[in-house]
């Protein structure tokens, strides 16, 4: 089907992206919440077809495949972009928002590409802005240079990887055409194109450089970053591996490993990085398990998920805003001294600990639900853990620690937070209670319908009350040994590293060596051998090429002035020399016979 | 909203010791609930237990918790700058 009209949301977004170098004065702020504003209007009002295909060189590209899949994606990512511009509206730094509009730009173009061109060109166009988050942070962490060119050096493998896969794919299919693969006769490359997509979803292997990286972010920046590279990458591997057993095991893996490494941290936002990890792993797992139920489990918990880790960056954004640390071990009794931001705070916990009333339970269930009915229960029970530590940490460790833990701090300096971060904040947790509250809201947008799914009943609020209450309990009995320290994991980026030193050790040590001796030799072999062998050539040139060549002018010399002599004019001399050269041949033939 | 908001936090601090006896009484009637209201498909046979879930969210949590912070972060943890000087 083909739908009459369809304003990309990616064109407003790079629209001012464009633009906003060449506005002055301060009123420039004003636009950034417009393109946010124009998609909502645009996702909410397209219908399903294909809009906005084009040629270019030869290729069939397809900018605007809007189905039940790729809106869903859209829905979310434009409301949180509106979320994230709000948030960000005291930002006076120019950049941020350049660099926000391309990011946030790139992941509408992905949603929409109905082909690998042309969803390369905004995945790398989101990579690169999504750098600059992170780089733009320079002034006030000076970690966050080295943490973006580790971003960057990631994802730029990350698209090689996908890169590579859809040239091979391109050359054994000869089509570009984004399209679902089928797990039982998956190729090389779709091994390579899935990979490059689990770079950016955070397979456990290849996900590093989100805590490494997200904690070093601007603090607006981290609110976008938040929500639009991994889902992006979930929304990918929903559109063409869904089914795929390797991701099924992956994501049950990414949900424990993330909640694994928060419940050790210090740092507030590398806590929430690596339960994006968790998260991701829940939808991963969904699309690997590939029934209607966990696909549509994927794709709630996506939905939620950025709404209630969007919050969580706004709100340990605005502690680090207020207080300029980010350690736990530095905050404690906040409560009283920023008491929405510590409502809210609390309102994202319970979201993505799965509690009645909040979005989490009434997506993070679905997948769980659906991985036990398709008889899947180690990856349902595993599932389930991760709920436990995703309560411990995030759900209770974060907050008590920042906010409880001591007595009121009463004389702690703290910057005022902006009226927009605040008015951001409340919205968000508006939606996540909501969202909770009225499921509908968001089960309507799910791809498979109808959505045979009620988390709304009493069991289902009795068990996730009973799980995650004493899981609170398991917390009080334990609450000194939870006690954060200074201190920094190392992970698989101490993996990445020992790589990037054993290179450096390689070229530097034996490879120089080598090179060293080479040189050694060239000098003593090589270079008296050059100069011997130039030393024959000059002898050989002079007594052989010489004497070849001069000889042969002189000869030539000598007859030409013996023939010179010949020519006397007179008609005598030739015919006197024509009859000696006639009686010459005559003998020569004569002795020949 | 913001200074009623920083007034009930305050009270609630100096009332912990109410909450923490609430928080007791609410996990003894989630139990005592349970024993009335069971999963109509469980999905795993121990559901049919009252307090299954409890014991699950209590054993995991334990367990994590001592095996995460006593073993584990003794074996990952280096000094915050580690990577500042790598």
């Amino acid at each position: 089907m083909t739908g009459s009209s369809f304003l990309h949301p990616a064109a407003a977004f790079l629209a001012l992206g464009i633009l906003l170098p060449f506005i002055r004065g301060s009123w420039w702020r004003w636009l950034t919440p417009i393109p946010a504003i124009l998609a909502i209007y645009s996702v909410f009002t397209v219908a399903p077809g294909d809009y906005g295909g084009l040629t270019w060189m030869g290729f069939n590209l397809s900018l605007g495949r809007v189905d039940a899949l790729s809106t869903i994606f859209a829905n979310v990512f434009a409301i949180q972009a509106l979320l994230g511009f709000i948030y960000s509206l005291h930002q006076e730094d120019k950049r941020q928002h350049i660099a926000a509009c391309f990011y946030v730009g790139g992941a509408f173009g992905c949603v929409f590409s109905g082909d690998y061109l042309s969803l390369f060109a905004f995945w790398e166009m989101m990579s690169v802005a999504s750098t600059m988050l992170i780089w733009l942070n320079f002034r006030e962490n000076k970690r966050s240079l080295a943490a973006g060119f580790r971003y960057f050096l990631m994802h730029t493998f990350g698209g090689l990887l996908l890169l590579a896969g859809m040239l091979l794919r391109y050359k054994a299919l000869g089509t570009w055409a984004f399209t679902p693969v089928d797990p039982s006769a998956a190729h090389y490359y779709d091994w390579l194109i899935m990979f490059g997509f689990g770079l950016n979803a955070a397979i456990i292997g290849l996900h590093a450089w989100l805590p490494d990286a997200y904690p070093e972010a601007t603090v607006t920046g981290a609110v976008f970053m938040s929500a639009f590279t991994t889902k992006t990458a979930v929304y990918t591997l929903a559109r063409g591996f869904a089914g795929w057993e390797f991701l099924a095991i992956m994501g049950v893996v990414m949900t424990l490993y993330g909640v694994f490494y928060a419940t050790m941290e210090n740092n507030a936002r590398r806590i929430l990085s690596y339960h994006i990890v968790s998260q991701v792993g829940y939808m991963v797992a969904g699309i690997g398990i590939g029934t209607a139920m966990t696909l549509n489990g994927a794709c709630a918990h996506a939905y939620a998920h950025i709404l209630y880790k969007g919050l969580l960056f706004m709100t340990v954004g605005g502690i680090l805003y207020a207080t300029g640390t980010q350690k736990l071990t530095e905050l404690g009794g906040l409560a009283s001294r920023l008491p929405i931001v510590c409502l809210c705070y609390v309102v994202a916990g319970l979201s993505i600990s799965g509690w009645p009333v909040f979005n989490g339970f009434i997506s993070k269930t679905i997948t769980i639900a659906g991985a036990f009915e398709d008889h899947r229960t180690l990856l349902g029970i595993g599932m389930e853990l991760a709920a436990v530590g995703t309560f411990l940490s995030v759900g209770i460790k974060l907050p008590y620690f920042a906010f409880w833990s001591k007595a009121p701090d009463t004389t702690r300096v703290l910057k005022p937070i902006p009226w927009n971060m605040h008015l951001a904040m409340i919205l968000g947790a508006s939606l996540c209670t909501l969202q909770g509250l009225f499921p509908q809201a968001l089960y309507w947008l799910l791809p498979y319908q109808p959505v045979e799914y009620t988390p709304w009943t009493a069991w289902h609020v009795l068990q996730s009350f009973m799980l995650l209450s004493f899981a609170g309990f398991a917390f009080y009995l334990m609450r000194k040994t939870m006690k954060p320290h200074e201190q920094r994991n190392i992970d698989f980026d101490y993996l990445y590293r020992l790589v990037g030193r054993g290179f450096l050790f390689l070229v530097s040590k034996p490879v120089a060596w080598l090179d060293s001796i080479w040189t050694e030799v060239y000098a003593r072999v090589g270079l008296k051998g050059l100069m011997g062998g130039a030393a024959a050539s000059r002898v050989f040139d002079v007594s052989g090429i010489d004497t070849v060549v001069d000889g042969s002018a002189y000869t030539t010399r000598g007859i030409g002035r013996g023939a010179a002599k010949t020519q006397t004019g007179r008609l005598n001399d030739y015919l006197a020399g024509a009859v000696a050269l006639a009686a010459a041949v005559l003998a020569l033939v004569w002795g020949l016979r | 909203m913001s200074e009623a908001l920083s007034r009930f936090f305050l009270w609630a601090h100096e009332n912990r010791n109410l909450f923490r006896i609430l928080f007791f009484v609410v996990l003894v009637v989630l139990v005592a609930l349970n024993v009335f209201e069971k999963p109509e498909h469980p999905h795993v046979h121990e559901e049919v237990y009252p307090g299954f879930w409890a014991v699950f969210g209590l054993g995991a949590g334990v367990v994590m918790i001592y095996l995460i912070k006593r073993i584990i972060a003794n074996l990952v943890a280096f000094d915050e700058d580690t990577y500042d000087r790598l």
